[in-house]
């Protein structure tokens, strides 16, 4: 589990369950709600028209009631047993006349509820032959019969011929003389007090039209106390009597369920292996007074909903299909998310073992791109930086590689610039290699250049290169300084310090005292990379350069520390940041160039005490002057006075002894320049 | 109050005519021949003594009513007879000759009437159109009971104590005769055939099986605590 891509998997996957799972959850809770309010709709709507029907009887045994109480003899006409044809005596104008009495005082009554519960209800009253007596659809109607509508007809030919509780009760279709269809409810119960009365209900529902006349046909006649009650499907019924009498279809103990409740609507109940739901309503008689019975409604709601149960079993497939679906959307999405990463961890790794030109290639979110680029430009950096050192090799102060990598340009191509020069070689070190074990030569060695490189590069030098025990540095590129020349005398002076320190430490180690001979030349050169391909050096090349190296050896002559030319003395004084004190050596002609130079040596600060004395300096300014001239003698005088003011100065012992040489033996010409033999 | 009694002497008189000429016109029909017999009457299997209150009738025929207004009496708290046989059409009186009021009704299907109360020595009448029984009952004495029996014709017989009876002038043809008492649960029904100048003679049996007929007052409520007797 620790990878990315299993753990977006995982979470993919959590998520895609709950998802679909709470909507499983929720479509099931809804369709259930669904089920369950539309069984209880259809119990309310059943309980309206059992309400309705009730009172509808209730109003018409009412009616009749009233007639008997205020016509006595009505009554007992209606339940007067009429045995005349059992006494042979039965004739068409005695029931006629009987008809004929009833209908009168039935016309009478008061049917004005009954046109009020409007035309849909229908009332009759049939005798017990079934004739039809009277009805509120056609009252001058007389002496059909009925029997024909078969709620009718039961009642009139079963064996227990007086139901009690709920009358006889049909329901179906019918057509009325000729017109439409309509949907009926028919019921047929004994009049209260006039038992051989029947109040006949027909609750009729007709398309386009009024009930107008008695029915005529009756097209399907069934005993459906149901469809009474209930229209839709899927319904059961049971009346359960005050003894405990089970009539009907719906289960016994989903009745008992709902009866032994508060509610009048069970919730589910559970009953072999389908949930029903049931309805209970209490039926009393027309009185009010006694219970006939419970009225049980029931519905199994699997059979009933069995569509939304396969909604529901779709649903499932569904979120079993939709996990899948995230799963596999999951390892691909954490593929791809993934596979960046691990291609950066890759050129990581190849980084790590030195492969600088490592790119990634980013593709994936907008995160992970950054982070490639980052990578990207990191390695790009670290490329810049490392051909930078190759390019140098060698220290490099930070600003000036700040600078290079903010001016790329700056190394690019080759510029001729004005620039300062300086060698810095350590002086007799050949001899002091052939005497020492290398380890110690090279560790010598490596302490001297270091010092060396660090003052070229504190004082804002590149050092270009070491050859042997050589220092070469330069001044005012690649980053443009106007106070190159300057620079060089600082990085010289700094370097003659350093000496002095090492030598300090040299003598505990017993090293020998080494000194250095540095040479500074100002003047124009070619700069920028120079070399092959693979190694490039960024240097400088040019008469300049030669020249430095030259004036660096002219050390040897003058046994002095420092050399440098008119040129960078010139430079130097022009930036007034520092007071050198320049003291002129000589006019030479070095190896290889005819035109003469002019050499300083370089005695330090203004301020610094330890340089030559003044004295000194005059006497061989004098001495110079003198020689110059080829006034060999005085100048020798001057030489020597300098020497013995100074006698650890080079120039001042040089100069004396030779210009007693050329006293000696002068030249055959002379020019006032000194040619240099050696390099 | 000449003028009405006029006019009724005229009306008896047309009757009268009527009834005879009715009568002829049965001798004229033809011969005719005669029903006779006993009747053994029992109270629940036991034999009884006297046989009075059964009436004998004939179904099958139709003969227009007498012009005699029979009688139907109130007195002791009760109604003589208590077994009436009338022929559709006629008129049957029903004087009080009792000591107290008395009230005249039947809630039968065949012909429900109620004549209200009145004292002695007064006369209510009411016309019976239609064949069929007609149960009348007082709304006061609850004991009073009686049946007028609505025939169409005028064949029949009251049978006297001894149980003895006869009916003549029957016309020859296959008929029905009924046995009726107040007191049976059903009629005794006999077919028979007549002949001309002959004599069909038969016995029977009725069983009655109660001495008295429960019933409703005219409102259809039982007779209360108090009710008179």
């Amino acid at each position: 589990m620790g990878s990315l891509r299993a753990r977006l998997v995982a979470v993919l996957a959590l998520v895609a369950l709950l998802a679909v799972g709470s909507l499983v959850f929720a479509a099931r809770r809804l369709m259930e709600d669904r089920a369950e309010q539309q069984a209880r709709i259809d119990f309310e709507s059943a309980k309206d028209q059992l309400d309705r029907s009730l009172s509808l009887r209730y109003e018409a045994f009412r009616s009749i009631s009233d007639l008997s109480y205020v016509l006595p003899v009505f009554r007992q006409i209606a339940a007067g047993t009429d045995d005349a044809a059992d006494f042979g005596l039965g004739s068409e104008q005695g029931d006629a006349d009987r008809t004929e009495l009833l209908h009168q005082n039935l016309v009478d009554a008061d049917w004005s509820w009954a046109r009020q519960a409007g035309s849909q209800a229908l009332v009759a009253v049939a005798d017990g032959k079934g004739r039809l007596l009277y009805s509120t659809a056609a009252p001058g109607n007389v002496g059909r019969s009925l029997t024909r509508l078969s709620a009718v007809h039961q009642a009139l030919t079963a064996d227990d011929a007086t139901p009690t509780a709920g009358g006889v009760h049909d329901s179906g279709a019918m057509v009325i003389d000729g017109h439409d269809p309509l949907l009926f409810d028919a019921g047929l119960w004994p009049a209260p007090g006039a038992p051989g009365l029947h109040v006949v209900l027909v609750r009729a529902t007709m398309l386009g039209g009024q009930p107008k006349a008695l029915f005529v046909q009756v097209v399907r006649a069934k005993d459906l106390l149901a469809d009474v009650a209930l229209t839709s499907r899927g319904t059961h019924m049971a009346l359960v009597s005050p003894a405990g009498k089970h009539e009907g279809d719906v289960p016994r103990p989903v009745a008992e369920a709902v009866l032994a409740g508060q509610d009048h609507v069970t919730r589910a109940h559970m009953h072999e292996g389908r949930r029903w739901l049931a309805y209970k309503h209490l039926l009393r008689d027309i009185e009010g007074r006694q219970t006939i019975g419970q009225l049980v409604i029931g519905r199994d709601v699997d059979t009933g909903f069995a569509a939304l149960l396969a909604v529901r079993n779709a649903l499932a497939l569904a979120a079993l299909a939709s996990l899948l679906v995230a799963m596999v959307a999951g390892a691909v999405f954490a593929q791809r998310l993934a596979k960046p990463v691990l291609a950066i961890e890759k050129a990581a790794t190849k980084v790590a073992d030195g492969d600088l030109d490592v790119q990634v290639q980013a593709t994936g979110p907008t995160e992970i791109q950054r982070l490639a680029d980052s990578f990207n430009a990191m390695t790009r950096g670290l490329r810049e930086r490392q051909k930078l050192e190759r390019t140098f090799k060698r220290y490099l102060a930070p600003e000036v590689v700040d600078y290079l990598l903010n001016n790329p340009e700056a190394q690019q191509g080759g510029q001729r610039r004005t620039l300062t020069v300086m060698f810095s070689d350590i002086a007799g070190f050949t001899h002091f290699a052939e005497t020492r074990p290398p380890e110690e030569v090279v560790e010598i060695l490596n302490t001297y250049l270091a010092e060396l490189a660090s003052a070229i590069s504190i004082s804002g030098g590149v050092v270009d290169k070491f050859i042997g025990d050589n220092a070469m540095g330069f001044f005012g590129a690649p980053i443009p300084r106007a106070d190159h020349a300057a620079r060089a005398c600082v990085a010289a002076l700094r370097q003659l310090d350093a000496l002095h320190r090492i030598a300090l430490l040299d003598r505990a180690r017993h090293w020998p005292k080494l000194s250095v001979r540095i040479g500074i030349h100002t003047g124009d050169m070619v700069v920028g990379n120079v070399g092959g391909h693979q190694t490039q050096d960024y240097t400088v090349v040019g008469d300049a350069v030669n020249l430095a190296s030259r004036i660096e050896g002219a050390n040897k002559v003058y046994h002095t520390q420092v050399l440098l030319t008119d040129a960078t003395k010139a430079a130097a004084q022009a930036n007034p940041s520092h007071s050198f004190r320049f003291r002129e050596v000589d006019l030479v002609r070095v190896v290889g160039k005819q035109t003469p130079v002019r050499l300083y040596t370089l005695d330090g600060l203004a301020e610094d005490k330890s340089a030559i004395s003044e004295d000194a300096a005059q006497a061989y300014a004098l001495g110079l002057s003198a020689y110059r001239v080829g006034a060999f003698a005085e100048a020798a005088v001057q030489f020597h006075l300098a020497a013995s003011l100074a006698p650890h100065d080079g120039p001042c012992g040089e100069m004396a002894r030779r210009c007693e040489a050329l006293r000696r033996d002068p030249p055959l010409q002379w020019d006032g320049v000194w040619t240099l033999t050696a390099k | 109050m000449v003028r009405p009694l006029v006019l009724v002497v005229a009306l008896l008189t047309c009757a009268c005519a009527l009834s005879l000429a009715g009568i002829w016109r049965a001798r004229a029909a033809g011969p005719t021949g005669q029903v006779a017999g006993t009747v053994k009457v029992t109270l629940k299997g036991v034999p009884k003594a006297n046989a009075a209150g059964v009436v004998l009738y004939l179904v099958g025929f139709s003969e227009p009513a007498s012009a005699a207004k029979p009688q139907m009496v109130m007195e002791a708290k009760g109604f003589v007879p208590m077994v009436l046989p009338v022929t559709a059409g006629q008129t049957v009186d029903f004087p009080n000759r009792d000591t107290v009021f008395h009230n005249v009704f039947s809630a039968s299907a065949t012909k429900p009437f109620d004549l209200g109360q009145y004292p002695q020595g007064e006369s209510k009448s009411r016309l019976f159109n239609a064949p069929g029984v007609v149960d009348v009952y007082c709304n006061i004495h609850p004991q009073m009971a009686a049946t007028i029996l609505v025939l169409p014709n005028r064949k029949w017989a009251v049978v006297g104590k001894d149980g003895q009876f006869t009916i003549e002038g029957v016309p020859p043809g296959k008929w029905t005769l009924y046995g009726y008492s107040r007191f049976a649960d059903k009629p005794v029904k006999r077919e028979i055939e007549v002949h001309a100048d002959a004599t069909v003679r038969l016995d029977l049996a009725i069983d009655e099986v109660r001495t008295e007929t429960p019933h409703m007052n005219k409102f259809g409520q039982p007779y209360g605590k108090g009710a008179y007797k």
